[in-house]
């Protein structure tokens, strides 16, 4: 799905950092007492000046390594997280107010915690999401029966919550979050530790929920998987800039990823004197296979080469993979940021 | 697009309805632990038990202590009972678990819902079989009241009943302050031991007490408007006056802790990664 | 090399790193000691109250406050806590893995004792000192320091009394499902019956006989009695022999249980 550009972006961030105070502890009870009457303070730059909008009824991924800032931004947008400098509307609200009218019309789901009570059945949690949210029992009854159906939960509801698997607690999870219709919805890498098959149930169901609803949805993930199947557009965050903003194949684009060769001879072929061509490396060559990495523009310039060597029997090309892209492209990065 | 509460009622209302659902679910959570019901019960029976051994071995040797009988300070040791269980019913659950919010990351799952973050905090969790301690109060009151031959009227009661009200809003108002300092703290768990232990205060009447004692237990850790004034006023010694300053403190100190909770949270969310 | 030797060079060992380990939660350690003297302080008030309006008790007022002020390190410092634990690990089928060392099992419990009293004592003193200074006045302080030497034994032994209780109740986990009720039982009659509560002294007449000779009372009260009481010399000889005898013959049972426990929990191999 396009952005729609002639509505008012539901997230607009115009600068928006995040810096950390903290003070450094010093080790011992000396070094507790010391930093009791004199404390050294050090700031760290979490999220550095990103500018971006969102528009309503988008999927958008959010990328990073580790600690480049994923969370810290997400947590700004739900409002979990004063701003440091720089404009934040979501929704036409200031997060950090957390404004009733404003929490209501989100949510969050964290992979790695949950939000649901254990020891009670989900029915018991959604009750409270009713009362909570003050949904009426007629809105809760359609949402509930609505959501149950998509994610197939229905003879989950009345369980205890610590009897049921891995998946299905990711499945009753997103529809406690979903159960009040939130016109938001902040994912923080909610496939996490699911098998294969919970994954791409839990992808299905988001983009059911994005197509039927309209939910706009953010999502941070590892699992590539995740950001292929649901976000059009994807934006990279590192050392708290903003690297990227655009569609999946814009970055496919932009990397310019190598092609992915390769040859199947019918008999074994020397091929050590392709090592010396431009826009070609890491040849490896084992019987009558052959194996390389060819720049994208000189990729009909390489077939060429390769069909010379002998007669062929399978010719295989193929991008990289988009997790490669990714980790040339924080490579290149800090490669080019290290640099005097 | 409509707003959430069209007025303040309706917030209260909301937040009112919450809490109906928290006690509904506790009681469900109660009924798949059968075992927990019945040791509490016991365990509190013991306890209430041992809790009069000191009074009756103190009246053994005197009929009277600083104008209260043994049958008095039995009622007194009733109120306290009601008010302890009552504690550990609603109030107890929540802030022994302050520090696992703050460390664990739990407050982030209460900071994005649509209810006051310190009503949810305070009060979320129920310990229904509590309760049961509560009515076990309620019958040594009783038999105290018979024994000290006092029958008060409904105006005492009223007063009575306020007191409590107030002795509870206070003791939970201090004893949040207490928790909330996990907000500046490593780990605050011993500090619920701390309060529990100053509680114990509380099973004696106020003048058994030197006269510095008596007024740290009135306004610094005020658990004589919990259980020597109740009494007090069953007894028909204590003026509407008592009842208003109890009151007017219970409204400072319910101020002072938002103050503090707000303060908190301002820490919480500039600090937290 | 001796078993004994070793053994007590491991249980050195491991206090020594209990309390490196234990001692980041100081802060936690300190505002737990504080606790843990409210309620003797609470209760010495009330008996001063009482006997100032003219109660007639007993015992005097420099008994009372004796009592009460060391009452807080006397029971600390023969308190054990590991029943639960213990409990937990017999059940959990953790047990296994402290079995396959070399070292006597005793020595990990002893040395998890001896670390967290240190810790708490550190915290403890000071408090008490300011206690005892408030007081000054009207403590009982025994000439010379023969009696102090009687108080440190009497709380050996009372700290291995109440320990080996402790493991007792514990090994009954090898054969019930929950000793949870057992151990709160064993603390709230202990508290009673050890003088915790209320002084020994001041039970009534008819319940003497058996307060003054069921083994609580050897855990907290006969120390402090050594201090705060007129303890005739006989009767003095008398209690630290029914202490000993106590220690002796808990000893005795908790052992044979245990190896019974043992026995059981390996032919099961849980």
């Amino acid at each position: 799905m396009t952005p729609v550009h002639d509505l008012p972006p539901v997230i607009a961030a115009h600068d928006l950092t995040k810096t950390y105070t903290f003070h450094q502890q010093r080790a011992g009870l000396g070094g507790a007492l010391k930093s009791l009457v004199k404390r050294k303070y050090e700031t760290r730059l979490a999220v550095d000046r990103v500018t971006f909008s969102i528009g309503r009824g988008e999927v958008v991924g959010l990328l990073g390594p580790n600690g480049a800032g994923k969370t810290t931004t997400l947590k700004m947008l739900s409002g979990l997280l004063y701003t440091t400098s720089g404009d934040l509307q979501v929704l036409d609200h200031t997060p950090s107010d957390r404004k009733h009218d404003y929490l209501r019309r989100i949510a969050l789901v964290m992979g790695q915690k949950t939000m649901l009570w254990w020891d009670v059945p989900a029915m018991e949690s959604l009750l409270l999401h009713k009362d909570m949210y003050g949904l009426s029992t007629a809105e809760f009854d359609r949402n509930v029966a609505e959501l149950a159906e998509l994610l197939e939960v229905e003879h989950l509801l009345n369980v205890q919550v610590r009897k049921t698997s891995l998946g299905e607690r990711m499945k009753l999870e997103l529809m406690a979050a979903l159960v009040h219709g939130p016109e938001i919805l902040f994912l923080d890498e909610p496939t996490i530790g699911l098998d294969v098959v919970a994954k791409a149930r839990v992808r299905s169901f988001l983009a059911d929920v994005n197509k039927l609803r309209g939910t706009t949805i953010l999502i941070t993930s590892h699992d590539m998987d995740d950001i292929e199947a649901l976000c059009s557009r994807v934006m990279i965050i590192d050392h708290g800039r903003l690297q990227f903003d655009g569609g999946l194949d814009d970055l496919v684009r932009t990397a310019q990823p190598r092609k992915l060769v390769r040859a199947t001879y019918a008999s074994p072929v020397e091929a050590d004197q392709l090592n010396g061509l431009d826009g070609v490396s890491a040849v490896e060559v084992s019987g009558p296979t052959v194996k390389l990495e060819a720049d994208r523009e000189r990729a009909g310039f390489v077939m060429e080469q390769l069909t010379r060597l002998g007669p062929l029997v399978d010719l295989d090309v193929a991008d990289a993979d988009i997790e490669d892209i990714m980790r040339d492209l924080f490579l290149r990065r800090s490669t080019l940021g290290d640099a005097p | 697009m409509s707003t959430l509460d069209r007025t303040w009622w309706h917030k209260q209302w909301r937040h009112l309805r919450l809490w109906r659902r928290f006690f509904a679910q506790a009681v469900v959570r109660e009924t798949h632990f059968r075992a927990h019901f019945l040791t509490t019960l016991l365990v509190g029976l013991v306890q209430l038990g041992l809790g009069i051994v000191p009074t009756l071995l103190l009246f053994g040797f005197t009929a009277e202590l600083h104008g209260w009988s043994r049958a008095e300070v039995i009622a007194l040791v009733g109120v306290f009972q009601i008010v302890t269980g009552l504690m550990a019913t609603f109030v107890a659950p929540n802030l022994n678990r302050m520090t696992t919010y703050l460390t664990e990351g739990e407050l982030d799952g209460v900071l994005l819902r649509p209810v006051s973050s310190q009503f949810y905090l305070t009060l979320r969790w129920i310990n229904v079989a509590e309760l049961t301690n509560v009515a076990s109060g309620v019958a040594v009151l009783v038999i105290g009241l018979v024994q000290a031959d006092l029958s008060p009227g409904a105006g005492q009661i009223v007063q009575a009943v306020v007191l409590v009200g107030t002795g509870l809003v206070l003791l939970t108002a201090v004893w949040s302050a207490m928790s909330f300092l996990a907000f500046w703290l490593q780990s605050v768990n011993p500090i619920g031991f701390v309060f529990l232990n100053l509680m114990e205060a509380g099973r004696y009447p106020l003048v058994f007490f030197p006269v510095a004692v008596r007024t740290f237990l009135t306004f610094a850790f005020p658990v004589a408007f919990a259980t020597t004034f109740p009494v007090r006023a069953l007894a028909g010694d204590l003026g509407w006056g008592t009842v208003g300053v109890g009151v007017g403190l219970a409204v400072v100190a319910m101020l002072l802790v938002r103050l503090l909770w707000r303060r908190g949270l301002l820490t919480y969310s500039s600090a937290s990664s | 090399m001796n078993a004994l030797v070793r053994n007590l060079r491991v249980v050195r060992r491991m206090t020594a790193a209990d309390i490196a380990q234990q001692s980041v939660y100081r802060g936690a350690w300190i505002i737990f000691m504080l606790a843990n003297i409210c309620m003797p302080i609470i209760s010495l008030l009330i008996w001063r109250t009482a006997l100032a309006s003219g109660a007639q008790l007993p015992v005097d007022e420099r008994y009372i406050t004796t009592y009460f002020v060391l009452l807080g390190v006397v029971t600390m410092a023969t308190s054990s806590w590991m029943a639960g634990f213990l409990a937990q690990d017999i059940r959990l089928g953790k047990l296994s893995s402290w079995m396959i060392r070399p070292a006597s099992l005793l020595a990990g419990f002893v040395a998890n004792n001896l670390s967290e009293k240190f810790l708490k004592l550190f915290a403890l003193v000071p408090m008490i000192g300011i206690v005892w200074w408030i007081f000054r006045d009207s403590m009982n302080i025994p000439a010379g320091p023969g009696r102090w030497a009687l108080f440190a034994i009497s709380i050996l032994l009372g700290a291995m009394l109440v320990f080996t209780i402790d493991i007792l109740i514990a090994s009954l986990a090898f054969w019930m499902d929950d000793v949870s009720a057992l151990v709160q039982a064993r603390v709230i009659i202990a508290s009673v019956l050890s003088g915790s509560v209320v002084p020994l002294a001041l039970m009534p007449e008819w319940s003497r006989g058996f307060v003054d000779h069921q083994p609580f009372r050897y855990t907290v009260s006969f120390p402090v009695e050594i201090v705060a009481g007129q303890l005739t010399g006989p009767e003095l000889l008398a209690g630290l022999g029914f202490q000993l005898g106590y220690v002796v013959v808990f000893a005795a049972i908790t052992r044979l249980v245990w190896s019974a426990g043992i026995r059981a929990y390996s032919a099961v191999g849980a």
